[in-house]
């Protein structure tokens, strides 16, 4: 296991570094850079562009760029953020926290609600219940992100005014709450962008998990366990989903690319201030080194991701542990 | 018990048993049907049904073994998990005990399923890989309340030396264990509860012909030990003929012949049992039987032949029309010896009636096997 | 959506001022019940310092303001030349020549940090400001200022190198006075990423509490300040997703925005807990066409250097029309390189009319004639056939110019669409590689931004933004006669001219200007809420204690943690 993890571990820093590597070479390429990057830049005269550039070493040949980077890089640094004061690494930091909230809390949210659903679908396999429900996860998991927020938005914030539209916090209210308020407050604020997510990655989950099930069932183990005399539920709960969470746990690493993604647009809908919305903005504003750090951030979940998917796998599977 | 190999031995077969069982039955079904509905199209709209089981009726005496033999598919595992209700029979009566296990809620069904258990054909998806062998035995202890904590603990390990496994084991996962070692989990398994009734689904029929053997020898010292009841499934008579006191055929989810072990084997009467038997190995190299090869394919359950559900493939020599048109009722051929064919006789169906089906050649005693010495004397 | 590239950033030449300066003795407030409350202000775009010679967009000038002073502001009317109103500065005079203006610091004026703020901080922010590299987008306007001296420590002096109509607006306003303690050390070269730009420290009635990147900017009264705390205990700047934005109006967690979207406008403006009013427009936009090749400045365009081609596209276009289905209120049809909210801008000009069947004509007898059974105009074989480059990030351009191609293929016109994303659109546009371009503006009161776009010097000057190759001495000559007057009332007969003779040469469709409206919360009681810049007045404005949130008796807690 160790060794496996080693190797693991191994190829995820190449992969981080690839999409470094990459992520590097492709916003250098994209055109314009961080003093372009607006309209509005071009009553700059282009001497002084050219003076900033130099001071931010962008008039270096790419190549040299490149290992600076990749010096700053080894030394664990992203360098100075072009277009905002402090470290590159001082922004993400900002937001990588509030983005991996959301997405944790939107992971455990569509894996219960998937789960949930999709064994319930399986137990019922066939009948109209099943039916309807099946239909609606596909619809559901074919609505665009930022659709299914609006909809949430407007009805559990705009009609039923049982949740705050955006942000992370009350701006004003927050600080002056009682430890327990802010508990609460925060989770106020994280229930419809957290939800949003959760149904677009619940409805693949128990599409997922109701296959799986249906697989196990009409295994010969379930009919042991019933001729013990387990119970139905305990049946479903013990037996039956303790079998078919495996290929589903193992999804929960595997979704964290999708969920990443989908984060991007449910941050813009609900003004989240993560990872996502930080992207978004620093492409736009060609912000080279935050771009650079957000995508090995996303690198980085996703490869953990991976590894989180096998250790998963390994710790609900017997049979994976033991090699 | 060891796991010394022993040379199968012959059946116990005592030669007062007769074709049902005497005294009051352990097990005793009736008219017993299962239809699998087939479905078709997006909306699953029913299109037919295949009749896994169709009208079997039968008797199991307590202590006693009734092997249940026929070609994959013929209905036998259907039949077993229809009398655990581990699958709703579609219509028919099962007492067990003089109880109406149909008419059991589904709470007072587990309670009984404690006297009732089942070995399954593959020892490979009938344990839970995600349960150590010790959770998998000692569950049916817990759900029934028969030992607890460290007694159960004691049971499990108890258990698990009886059917020659090391109680070590108990922590272990399935999947680290070969397949007659699976079975014997298996075997443990279903003895925890201390059932009264075991239906043994091909409990060897996935495993290699040496452990084959030991299986069959565990199974049968168990038998002896704690005076259980088998209904023993198999596909091939040779399994049943070690095992099983008496013996039913199935054909296409009907029973075509039902009698003594040592009547079957000794003079099989339904050419389709004539034909099972042909294919077993005779022990003695000295003697030697043609073997009758069936042609054509098992029909399929979901279209069933009319009449004698084996007249496609029937070999008998006085096979006419009518075999088409009359359904064979199980009939006493011999003292405590039935089966299903009309050809045969002595026969309930007269031949006026036959000739009204089209009949053309009157029945005839047609017994391809009896005169071969099989191995277990006459 | 606001008509510029990018969601909102609005384009500040320098920026939209006028305003609601305080009239402190009347103002101030020590009544209690006056003081107290916190609105949150939604704002589409973070930003990225609030350094103020780097201002990029509308967003920050907002917040700016209030960290900062200018000197004076400009009065609630928005006359560049009169009723300006004190800021840093107490009183001014005018040297006997009028090439200099004197400018008497209030002498209790504090930095945030404590620090007195001096005429020496004057001069430094000139400084600043004029110097290239530092990088303040409007620094032409600068540049008829000669230099800016410390008399005394109270007496800031600005030299002018001659007379000029909008002197003491240029002097006045478009600096924010910066503390000199804390910026004489910082790199000029990297000012956009110095640690200043995050903590800002200025010489306003507001300080900054807290910023939260990517989400709030919270500012809070300053206490101390020399001129009195302001009313408001707090004002939070919220990030604001514009899909989000009709909702936090409605259910209240945004007390104000300005909105360009009718959808939203609609929304929110029928909401009982909300007030709307229309705010002056002050970005236009246009379809410019290239006089020259592209790229090629030494050609004439083989299209488009034919006026009558770009008229009779223009007579093609039922502006009106398009306008109204596309914005409803929210804009109008423009009439030239302005927008009426400009104090010089005339509307009275006379523009071309929709007239598509004179379009059709006049394409006639240019040569450019229908084919029979073809659909598109040619002439000696050519097609009437061009591109029309517009950035995918402004949605409003996207939009009409389908409408635009729709209305000019009735005509025998065939549009394409060159629809690229906002980088590469402002590359091609600085290097005149189009034949035709959905352009935008933004304008600010005064008209000295013509000359940076319209004039033939800026045609010939490679890095000049007069992207179009549009060349007219008699224009250049109107607008500097008008830019060189003493005063509005005899500038205007020369800008008419201008605007006369541009309009007249059609060197673009002069197609909407569009406004935003201002949603807020009712229980806010604003003051000086004058045309060019709504939140000048922020420090005066008011909650009455009856109609108090509770997010407005949270109280002026420490900004801590
Ligand atoms: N759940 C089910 N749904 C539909 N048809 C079924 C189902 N289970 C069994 N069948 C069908 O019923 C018939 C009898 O199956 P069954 O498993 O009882 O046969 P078997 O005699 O045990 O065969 P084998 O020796 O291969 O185990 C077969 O045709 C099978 O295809
Ligand atoms: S009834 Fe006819 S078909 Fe059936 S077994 Fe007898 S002879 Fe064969
Ligand atoms: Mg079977």
């Amino acid at each position: 296991m160790r060794r496996f993890l080693a190797r693991r571990l191994a190829h995820g820093a190449a992969v981080i570094f690839i999409a470094a590597s990459l992520s590097f070479l492709l916003v250098h390429l994209a055109p314009g850079d961080p003093f372009s990057s607006t309209l509005d830049s071009a009553a700059i005269s282009p001497s002084v562009k050219a003076a900033w550039r130099a001071a931010y070493g962008l008039d270096r040949p790419l190549l040299e760029q490149y290992l600076r980077f990749l010096g700053q890089l080894a030394r664990g640094d992203l360098g100075p953020s072009l277009l905002q004061p402090g470290p590159a690494s001082a922004a993400l930091a900002g937001a990588v926290p509030n983005t991996l909230v959301l997405m944790g809390t939107a992971l455990i949210l569509s894996f219960v609600i998937g789960i949930g659903v999709g064994s319930w679908q399986a137990a019922r396999a066939g009948s109209g219940g099943d039916r309807v429900a099946g239909n609606a996860s596909l619809v559901v998991a074919s609505l665009p992100e930022f659709w299914l927020g609006a909809v949430l938005l407007l009805v559990f914030a705009l009609r039923f005014r049982v949740f705050p539209a955006g942000g992370v916090v009350d701006l004003v209210m927050h600080d002056s709450l009682s430890p327990a308020g802010r508990v609460l407050d925060r989770l106020r604020h994280l229930a419809l962008p957290s939800l949003t997510l959760a149904l677009l990655g619940s409805a693949s989950i128990a599409r997922y998990q109701r296959a799986a099930l249906l697989d196990v069932l009409p295994q010969d183990f379930i009919r042991t366990a019933r001729a013990k005399g387990v119970s139905d539920r305990l049946v479903l709960w013990r037996h039956a989903l303790r079998n078919a969470l495996v290929p589903t746990i193992v999804l929960l690493g595997l979704s964290l690319p999708t969920l990443l993604g989908g984060a991007v647009f449910v941050e813009q809908v609900f003004s989240w201030p993560g990872l996502g919305r930080l992207a978004a903005a620093a492409f736009h504003a060609r912000d080279y080194q935050v771009v650079i750090g957000a995508t090995i951030m996303g690198a980085v979940l996703v490869v953990a991701g991976g590894i989180l998917a096998d250790l998963l796998h390994a710790a609900v599977d017997p049979r994976v542990r033991a090699q | 018990m060891t796991d010394a190999l022993r040379a199968p031995n012959a059946a116990p077969a005592p030669s007062a048993a007769a074709g049902v069982a005497t005294g009051e039955p352990l097990l005793s079904i009736s008219q017993l049907t299962k239809y699998f509905p087939i479905r078709r199209g997006l909306f699953g709209r029913e299109a037919g049904a295949v009749r896994a089981v169709d009208g079997v009726s039968l008797q199991v005496g307590r202590g006693e073994t009734l092997g249940i033999v026929g070609e994959s598919g013929c209905g036998k595992t259907t039949l077993g998990r229809c009398i655990l209700r581990l699958i709703e029979p579609t219509s028919g009566q099962i007492h067990f005990d003089g109880i109406d296990v149909r008419a059991l809620d589904p709470a007072s069904m587990r309670r009984l399923r404690r006297r009732m258990q089942i070995i399954f054909q593959d020892p490979f998806s009938s344990l839970n890989p995600r349960m150590t062998v010790g959770a998998i035995v000692r569950e049916g202890l817990t759900i029934h309340k028969l030992a607890a904590g460290a007694e159960a603990d004691n049971r499990v390990r108890q258990l698990l030396e009886e059917v020659g496994l090391r109680p070590e084991y108990a922590s272990r996962y399935p999947h680290e264990f070969s397949g007659g070692q699976r079975q014997r989990i298996g075997i443990a398994r279903a003895l925890a509860v201390e059932p009264e009734l075991i239906v043994c689904d091909e409990p060897v029929s996935a495993l290699d012909v040496s452990v084959q053997a030991q299986v069959i020898n565990l199974l049968q010292d168990l038998q002896r030990d704690r005076g259980l009841t088998y209904l023993f499934i198999a596909h091939d008579l040779s399994v049943v003929e070690h095992i099983a006191t008496r013996v039913s055929v199935m054909y296409l989810g009907k029973i075509v012949e039902l009698a003594s072990a040592a009547d079957v084997y000794r003079e099989p009467v339904m050419p389709y049992t004539q034909a099972l038997l042909s294919a077993v190995p005779v022990p003695d190299p000295a003697a030697s039987r043609e073997r009758i090869v069936l042609t054509g394919d098992v029909p399929s359950p979901a279209n069933p032949p009319s009449g004698c559900v084996f007249h496609p493939r029937c070999p008998h020599p006085a096979k006419d029309a009518a075999c088409t048109v009359i359904v064979p009722p199980l009939e006493e051929k011999a003292p405590g010896h039935v089966a299903a064919c009309i050809k045969q006789p002595p026969t309930t169906v007269p031949w006026h009636a036959q000739q009204q089906a089209g009949a053309t050649r009157q029945p005839e005693r047609h017994l391809p096997l009896a005169a071969i010495t099989h191995g277990v004397s006459p | 959506m606001r008509e510029s590239i990018g969601p909102r950033i609005r384009i500040l030449v320098a920026c939209a001022l006028a305003a609601a300066a305080c009239d402190r003795g009347t103002t101030k407030s020590d009544d209690a019940s006056a003081v107290g409350g916190s609105i949150i202000i939604a704002m589409q775009n973070e930003p990225r310092s609030l350094l103020p010679p780097l201002i990029n967009q509308i967003d920050e000038k907002v917040v700016e303001d209030q960290i900062f002073e200018p000197l004076a502001w400009l009065g609630d009317e928005g006359h560049l030349d009169r009723d300006y109103r004190p800021g840093l500065a107490d009183s001014w005079s005018w040297e006997r020549d009028s090439t200099a203006i004197v400018f008497h610091l209030n002498p209790k004026a504090r930095w945030q940090d404590g620090p007195p703020v001096r005429a020496s901080d004057v001069r430094f922010t000139f400084g600043l400001y004029a110097d290239s590299v530092v990088g303040f987008k409007d620094r032409s306007s600068l540049a008829r200022i000669d230099s800016v001296t410390a008399r005394d420590s109270v007496t800031a002096v600005f030299w002018f190198k001659n007379r000029y109509a909008e002197q003491f607006y240029d002097a006045a306003t478009r600096l924010l006075i910066l503390p000199e303690h804390l910026l004489a050390r910082e790199p000029r070269a990297t000012m956009l990423t110095s640690t200043f730009g995050r903590q800002p420290v200025g010489s306003g009635r507001f300080r900054l509490g807290k910023w939260t990147p990517n989400a709030s900017i919270e500012l809070l009264a300053d206490t101390a300040n020399y001129h009195g705390r302001p009313n408001l205990d707090r004002v939070v700047f919220a990030v604001t997703d514009v899909n989000s934005l009709s909702t936090r109006l409605t259910t209240g967690e945004i007390d104000l925005a300005e909105v360009s979207t009718p959808a939203v406008f609609r929304t929110a403006s029928a909401q009982p807990d909300l007030r709307a009013r229309m705010n002056p427009a002050y970005d236009y936009s246009f379809l410019l066409f290239n006089a020259r090749q592209r790229k090629q400045r030494r050609q004439p365009n083989a299209l488009f250097a034919d006026v009558g081609l770009r008229r009779a596209i223009s007579m093609g276009l039922d502006r009106g029309k398009l306008v109204r289905s596309q914005f409803d209120s929210l804009a109008i049809v423009s009439t030239g390189p302005m927008t009426r909210a400009q104090p010089l801008a005339d509307s009275t000009i006379r523009t071309i009319a929709y007239d598509s069947a004179g379009a059709a004509r006049l394409l006639d007898s240019l040569g450019w004639t229908l084919p029979a059974g073809k659909t598109v105009r040619e002439r000696r074989g050519q097609p009437l056939k061009f591109s029309v480059l517009v950035p995918t990030v402004s949605a409003n351009r996207m939009t009409m110019i389908v409408a635009i191609q729709e209305s000019l293929r009735k005509l025998g016109m065939e549009v394409v669409v060159d629809a690229v994303d906002g980088n590469t659109f402002v590359g091609r546009l600085g290097a005149r590689d189009f034949d035709v371009v959905f352009d935008g503006r933004h304008v600010e009161p005064s008209v000295s931004g013509l000359r940076a776009f319209w004039s033939v010097a800026s045609a010939r000057d490679a890095n000049g933004q007069n992207y179009g190759n549009y060349e007219n001495p008699r224009f250049d000559a109107h607008l500097d006669s008008a830019l060189a007057a003493r005063d509005l009332a005899s500038a205007r007969p020369h800008a008419t001219q201008a605007f006369e003779t541009i309009v007249a040469d059609v060197p673009a469709v002069w197609l909407y200007e569009t406004r935003t409206a201002m949603l807020m919360h009712k229980r806010i009681r604003p003051v000086h809420l004058v045309s060019t810049a709504w939140w000048a007045g922020l420090a005066d404005w008011s909650i009455p204690a009856a109609e108090r949130l509770p997010r407005d008796r949270v109280g002026l807690r420490v900004a801590s943690r």
